[in-house]
């Protein structure tokens, strides 16, 4: 994709494909619309999607592997997210979730709001038997309120991931590790 | 949560803890919220799998050659039911910025046999 503002909600549903964005570093934006839930989708069972080099804004979601945290595998979506900047989502920056997604996630800047929200969000999240890679993204601003806490990154009911070289500052819990079932032990 | 390795990172500056293993039941108070997964009918699904789930473990996992300094709370905190877990070669300094009689560079709550009586492997904090 080359430079611009794309204000559009994207969904990924085939296998092998290569979302690219040419040109420097924020050249390429992606842009969630009003009201939209995931600005970035990956499902229906696709594989090796790699998206890459984008600005991507908005959405309760900035990216999201996967569709529900029971889906079945059929629902699942597996691929990266390589080099992407993330920000000004309500929930979440980039999300792996549900049985049969795999993903690596590296080198991606998700950055909060900064300041308390009501939504609590959560940098990355890899979680409901999603499996992946996390590695040397750089995660801050998570900020929750008085009973919700944001989070850097958040591994839960899941196993057999990777978190590895990431700087994560500034976030209410810097990484949170929950349990799996044993199902996935 | 089991067979995680969570290595050579960065944690710093943030409001409570710089690496957690925790179980279920303290979400009750603090309540981290998990996303909705995009379906209306799924958010109170998603948020009860923190809120509402049972006791669980945090087990086989290795937190490895991380750093965390600055923390509100902690370095690192393994929860009562975060056992066998190993924890090596880390470095936690000026952790507990809050002064929480909770707080410390490392929080352990388990019990066993493991080091010092926990219910995991420590070496070279």
């Amino acid at each position: 994709m080359f430079a611009g503002t794309y204000t559009e909600a994207v969904t990924i549903t085939k296998t092998d494909i290569d979302l690219i964005a040419v040109g420097k570093p924020g050249d390429v934006r992606i842009q969630a619309p009003a009201g939209a839930d995931i600005a970035v989708q990956v499902a229906g069972g696709a594989k090796d999607v790699d998206i890459v080099g984008f600005t991507i804004v908005g959405g309760n979601a900035g990216i999201q592997f996967g569709t529900h945290f029971d889906s079945p595998a059929s629902a699942s979506g597996s691929g990266s997210a390589i080099d992407d900047t993330v920000f000004g989502y309500a929930q979440v920056g980039i999300e792996a979730i549900g049985t049969g997604t795999h993903v690596e996630v590296a080198r991606d800047t998700v950055r909060g709001p900064g300041t308390a929200s009501s939504s609590a969000p959560i940098g990355i999240q890899i979680s409901d038997g999603a499996r992946g890679e996390v590695e040397g993204n750089i995660v801050g601003g998570n900020l929750g309120n008085s009973t919700n806490e944001g989070v850097g990154i958040l591994i839960f009911q899941t196993s057999n991931v990777e978190v590895e070289h990431n700087v994560v500052f500034g976030n209410d819990e810097e990484s949170c590790w929950r349990r799996s079932p044993a199902a996935l032990t | 949560m089991t067979h995680t390795e969570v290595e050579d990172n960065r944690s710093f500056n943030n409001t409570f803890n710089g690496i957690g293993l925790v179980n279920a039941t303290t979400m009750r108070s603090r309540a981290t919220s998990c996303r909705s997964t995009g379906s209306t009918a799924s958010t109170s699904a998603a948020i009860r799998t923190i809120r509402n789930a049972v006791p669980g473990t945090a087990t086989g996992n290795v937190i490895r050659g991380n750093e965390a300094t600055l923390n509100g709370r902690s370095g690192i905190f393994l929860e009562s039911t975060a056992t066998g877990n190993t924890v090596t070669k880390n470095r936690l300094r000026n952790n507990n910025t809050k002064s929480l009689a909770t707080g410390a560079d490392a929080v352990d709550l388990s019990t066993g046999t493991g080091t010092a009586g926990t219910a995991k492997q420590l070496d070279q904090e």
